[in-house]
């Protein structure tokens, strides 16, 4: 174990990342001053915001409502039309529904994977785990490819590790492109506010102390008997370089500062933490950062089931839903394309927001709705996605997709795809490419 | 650093519209018109509104609490010195609260990670609310009891396998109305007090929610989506005499029966966003008392039945406001 400051990191088979950050203190350096400085060009590029419902939302109560099934399916949220002829949401999503000229559902997506952990790895990797080796996230390969080298990062995960039940889920991380492209993660909490996580400097540590640690850091590094490999060890490198020249930059520091925004905006998104990452992924993005996941939260479980609100309601779905999941996210996804539109960003800025499954169209005995796989829905809006549409369509009762089904893998793609990435660029990192992109999106 | 940190923690917990800022904004229109009359209007409502005040400004729901955590299921005491209700305290965590009637936290009873849903006993001595045991992740949802303190609890209904939920005493102590899955449906039971002779009041696959008892004890109200959404029914204490009170296509739901028997109070999207109704007895005469755009939920009648309570987030954050309709 290596024990710098407050933290103890594992020390074998090289240099973990998050014990190098901190003890390199990068604390609160996300971004860089010159990337601040270029702005406008910075925001001329495409953008990603994945919106991780994460323990899987129902798609019948929210994006695809089926009035005419039997009432054992159906659920008790009426359908509501949208701005958009022909287009139905149900009465949970009211904002959305004001707004669906700027977004499109992709209602016939599937897979075959019922665990949380699993699908989750699938849904955000765009593949299966093959003997052991996990792809790397959607926002690794942009930030492989895509990343402003003048930024610390170029995928940020607003949110803790994503987990199930006790576990920690994989592939969302850098996976075969290493450590280097992992996201840097900060979380909000609505009375601590925006919290640095792994970035934050540890308490008592100043400037002076930081670059003595820094010393250590190298001595350390050139003494390690497994070597960092030589393209991992130039990008951590330069990683260093960037925070260490900007340790005492008020600068880099704004994009995180949500006091910046004027009350009106915040109130907009809604002051929970759902809706103050939508609006700090906005800053990201606004600052140059291509790739940002917003976590809805870490556990897939309710409070009930000892989590912190995830989507995963075996039981009181529909309370759930009306309570507590369901105006939080319509507010703070209809805050966030407005906001986009009204910066000039939606054109180049994709926003997904999707879950790892979808929930048994049939209601369960304990009034809730349990995992499926078999269909669910995305929303797309953003990034050159034509709004006002629907691809694909599930059968009568939300079962399965009658029409243009689609696979995770193909909702990465199109992801990639949306990001300027094509097949040819990630095969030539080395990388297997699956699914193909929805062009009917676009 | 240090600045930074206070500044963030600062502005993060000012949650409450009713800021400096919006007095001075108030002020500030009333100059630029140059009316002292507007000036002095403008600085009463600001000052009405206030967190703390006491002065009532205009016609409209007041505020009485003001710390912006979400509140649900809101219960007042019979002597209506208490309001107990579903508080999200600390993140992950739901407990039973109890604030005074000017908006301040008394007490949080609860010492588990979840509890909710309080419901007085007509004495006014103890609260029957919803109880959630954890085995590992998962969460069991019983109905136990406590005292004023929190101190002194017992289970009241404890079925395993089922989701016992919405506890409701009857007027006179005697009964214990609530739903659960037992049936492998959400049904709704009446027991005895003590959680014995648990009798079934319902029998369809549809969801049913938030049972509530008559002044009376002779009727329920609670919502269930049995015609397609949820609407409003009435039902006798023996499961007869079904009566369909609204027929909207949005959803009704968080029935409040009025002391004096002649209103139900309830939380209906028709409007686009939840807001809260009153309705006659019979089913009429139908009209919106918070007519606001963000959300307005879970009513709960003061115990004068002049005075109708529930949660907004008008200004923000999740308060009670009260109204006299």
């Amino acid at each position: 174990m290596l024990c710098i400051g407050e933290q103890r990191q594992e020390w074998c088979g090289g240099v973990r990342r998050r014990a190098l950050v901190q003890a390199g203190f990068l604390g609160a350096l996300g971004l860089t001053a010159p990337q601040h400085a270029g702005l406008c060009s910075a925001v001329a590029g495409r953008a990603v915001i994945l919106l991780w419902l994460w323990g899987g939302p129902s798609h019948l109560d929210l994006f695809d409502p089926k009035p005419d099934a039997p009432s054992e399916y159906r659920g008790p949220y009426p359908t509501l039309e949208t701005n958009v002829s022909g287009m139905q949401v149900t009465e949970l999503l009211p904002a959305l529904a004001r707004r669906a000229h700027q977004w499109a559902l992709v209602r016939s997506l599937f897979h075959q994977q019922n665990d949380h952990g699993i699908a989750g790895t699938i849904q955000m990797t765009g593949r299966s785990p093959q003997n052991g080796r996990v792809h790397p996230h959607a926002g690794a390969i942009v930030n492989r490819l895509r990343g402003n080298p003048r930024l610390l990062s170029g995928f940020f995960v607003l949110g803790d590790r994503l987990q199930q039940g006790h576990r920690l889920i994989q592939g969302e991380g850098g996976g075969q492109l290493g450590v280097v492209y992992d996201p840097l993660r900060v979380t909000y909490d609505p009375v601590a506010g925006v919290q640095l996580g792994e970035v934050q400097p540890p308490r008592g540590v100043d400037s002076a102390r930081a670059g003595r640690r820094r010393s250590l850091l190298d001595h350390l590094a050139e003494r390690s008997p497994t070597p960092t490999p030589a393209r991992d060890a130039e990008a951590l490198g330069q990683m260093y370089e960037k925070a260490f020249s900007l340790m005492t930059s008020s600068e880099g520091r704004r994009v995180f500062e949500l006091e910046r925004e004027p009350p009106k905006v915040r109130d907009a998104y809604g002051r929970h933490r759902f809706g103050q990452s939508c609006l700090l992924a906005r800053r990201l993005v606004e600052s140059g950062v291509p790739f940002v996941q917003v976590n809805w939260s870490t556990h897939v479980e309710a409070e009930e089931d000892a989590g912190d609100g995830g989507w995963d309601n075996h039981y009181r779905n529909f309370e759930m839903l009306a309570d507590r999941q369901a105006w939080p996210f319509d507010q703070a996804c209809a805050a966030l394309l407005d906001d986009l539109a009204q910066r000039g960003l939606l054109g180049t800025t994709l926003v997904v927001a999707v879950g790892e499954f979808g929930r048994t169209p049939k209601i369960n005995p304990n009034a809730g709705r349990d995992h499926w796989p078999g269909c669910y829905s995305a929303l797309l809006a953003g990034g050159g996605v034509r709004g006002g549409q629907v691809i694909g369509a599930s059968d009568a009762r939300g079962e399965a997709p009658a029409a243009q089904p689609h696979t995770p893998e193909d909702l990465c793609a199109t992801v990639l795809h949306s990001a300027g990435i094509s097949r040819t660029d990630v095969l030539a990192l080395g990388l297997p490419v699956e699914g193909e992109p929805i062009h009917e999106l676009f | 650093m240090c600045l930074l940190w206070a500044c963030l923690l600062r502005v993060s917990r000012s949650t409450s519209c009713f800021s400096p800022v919006s007095c001075s904004s108030w002020a500030a229109a009333a100059r630029r018109c140059n009316r002292w009359v507007l000036g002095v209007l403008a600085a009463a409502v600001a000052a009405g509104t206030a967190p703390g005040s006491s002065v009532r400004a205009a016609p409209g729901p007041r505020r009485i609490t003001t710390d912006g955590r979400r509140k649900q299921d809101l219960a007042w005491s019979p002597d209506g010195r208490l309001l107990a209700c579903s508080l999200y305290h600390t993140a992950g965590q739901i407990g039973v609260a109890l604030f005074d009637p000017a908006g301040r936290l008394v007490r949080l009873l609860s010492t588990d990670p979840v509890e909710m849903a309080p419901a007085w006993s007509p004495d006014g001595k103890r609260l029957a609310f919803v109880h959630v045991t954890h085995s590992g992740t998962d969460g069991e949802l019983d109905i136990h009891e406590m005292d004023l303190e929190g101190k002194t609890r017992r289970p009241v209904i404890e079925e395993r396998k089922a989701f016992d939920m919405y506890p409701s005493w009857s007027p006179d102590g005697r009964q214990l109305l609530f739903t659960t899955t037992r049936d492998r449906t959400q049904e709704i039971y009446v027991s005895r007090a003590d959680g014995t002779a648990p009798r079934r009041l319902t029998s369809d696959p549809s969801l049913k929610q938030h049972p509530c008892w008559s002044p009376d004890g002779k009727e329920i109200a609670f919502n269930s989506n049995r015609d397609g959404n949820f609407d409003i029914y009435t039902l006798d204490i023996e499961g007869q005499n079904l009566l369909r009170l609204t027929r909207e296509r949005a959803s009704d739901t968080w029935p409040a029966w009025s002391p004096d028997g002649r209103h139900i109070a309830f939380v209906s999207r028709r409007d686009g966003n939840p807001e809260v109704y009153v309705l006659n007895r019979d089913g009429a005469g139908a009209r919106n008392l918070s007519r606001a755009p963000g959300f307005d939920d879970c009513p709960a009648w003061m115990p004068d039945g002049r005075t109708l309570t529930w949660v907004s987030d008008r200004d923000g954050g999740w308060d009670v406001y009260v109204l006299q309709p």
